[in-house]
């Protein structure tokens, strides 16, 4: 019995601290009117790269939403992901901005991709980072 | 002279409408929004009596300058062969090569965005510039639209397009008119109006994820009808020109993100041709391929 108390102590003394908190980062949910394929989506990502700090993007198509995470600690405005999707022909509707625990990992096969920052110098090297 | 190669040059520009996978056998719907890009190649073989044959690679481009106003252009190239009686049997002519270069311009006018679908109405105008070929002779003598590449005229093209696109299902609409003028040496095709209309459903997978965006597998069921006016030749208007064809084609999509690929056959049940002894369509084959691309990135971001 006393063993037993004396490994349950050592257990608890040797168990790891709690870990961090996760990175915390923002993520934006915006729903969309007027989306009804792949095509609608693409027509929106290619145009994400305008928003800074925005590095990945789930598309769920039978719910119509798109979802937004940005890196941690970047500023996200509402008004600037509206005037993307205008500006990809559709109308934005509400859009939601919450802090999330940073995900481990993004599954392509629940809809996210990561989103192609052009980096390169010139406009033709930009050109091919976002489209290949 | 039915299923002649300048009609497959104009018909062929066969593109797409805006949000969702779009027709394959008419070019008026051609989805693209502003800074994008679309470029779809196809390959249409189609058979005809007379042992007419056709091959058309056609490429469209379309370009969203605005969210608005969209730009396109129909790069045409082919060949067609036909049986032709000749002293001692039967000759095969042949001609082919770059057919006319086609741009034209279209507005959203009227467009009703929801949650789960959109409606769009857009007018369309443009302009074939005659880049292709109406010269070509056999044993001397002028061939007919059949074995042209080209009108020989500054063609204006206008129409209005309609589209209703939801989750599992699309409707696409569009009347266009070319007009086609004649050249100097008193050419012409014969101007041509068409409607067509498409049905398209979703029918892979069956029930959609909740979450994601799965590759999809579409039908497109699509009806062409043409009204062509009759040719000139050499000054005079021929019999054995112009009439009323209607097609219907199936079309099997795969679309994903950033590509949709497919094929189809075409076939034809009504040809009400002018004239005696014209060559009539049997069947035809669609393939294509379609990319998407975003414009140049002009301005370094981030």
């Amino acid at each position: 019995m006393v063993r037993a108390v004396l490994l349950m102590a050592l257990a608890v003394c040797v168990a790891p601290a709690e870990a961090p908190a996760a990175d915390s980062i923002s993520r934006a949910v915006a729903h969309l009117n007027g989306v009804t394929s792949a095509r609608g989506f693409f027509n929106i990502t290619v145009r994400l790269y305008q928003l800074e700090g925005v590095e990945w993007a789930k598309y769920d198509l039978v719910r119509s939403l798109i979802t937004l995470d940005f890196k941690p600690g970047q500023a996200v405005d509402e008004k600037e992901i509206r005037a993307v999707i205008a500006g990809a022909g559709y109308k934005p509707g509400p859009i939601a901005i919450n802090a999330v625990p940073k995900p481990e990992n993004y599954d392509h096969k629940l809809g996210w991709n990561k989103i192609r920052r052009p980096t390169a110098k010139n406009a033709v090297g930009r050109w091919f980072q976002v489209n290949f | 002279m039915t299923l002649p190669l300048l009609r497959h040059l104009l018909v062929i520009t066969a593109l797409p409408g805006i949000a969702t996978a779009s027709a394959v056998t008419f070019v008026t719907s051609l989805p693209v929004a502003q800074d994008q890009i679309i470029v779809r190649f196809n390959l249409q073989p189609s058979f005809s009596t007379k042992q007419l044959r056709s091959y058309q690679f056609p490429v469209s481009v379309g370009y969203g300058l605005t969210a608005k106003l969209g730009l396109f252009a129909s790069i045409s190239q082919g060949f067609a062969s036909v049986d032709a009686a000749v002293p001692g049997g039967i000759a095969r002519p042949l001609n082919g090569g770059f057919g006319d270069l086609g741009f034209y311009a279209r507005y959203t006018l009227f467009k009703v965005d929801k949650p789960n679908s959109t409606l769009r109405i857009t007018p369309l105008a443009g302009m074939y510039l005659p880049t292709g070929d109406n010269t070509f002779t056999f044993q001397g003598k002028l061939q007919g639209k059949s074995l042209q590449t080209g009108s020989g005229t500054a063609d204006p093209y206008f129409g209005i397009a309609a589209g209703w696109n939801a989750k599992r299902f699309t409707t696409n609409f569009d009347v266009t008119y070319r007009l086609n003028p004649l050249t100097g040496t008193n050419f012409s095709p014969g101007s041509e109006l068409r409607a067509d209309g498409q049905a398209e459903v979703k029918f892979w997978p069956i029930r959609m994820p909740e979450e994601g965006l799965p590759l999809t597998a579409n039908l497109s069921l699509e009806s062409n009808y043409y009204v062509n006016a009759k040719d000139h030749l050499a000054g005079t208007i021929s019999p054995n020109s112009g009439g009323k064809v209607f097609r219907e084609s199936a079309i099997l999509q795969l679309s994903s993100l950033r590509w949709q690929v497919g094929g189809g056959i075409q076939m034809p049940f009504l040809q009400d041709l002018n004239g005696t002894g014209r060559s009539k369509q049997k069947l035809g084959y669609i393939l294509f391929f379609e990319y998407y691309l975003a414009a140049p990135v002009w301005r370094k971001h981030g």
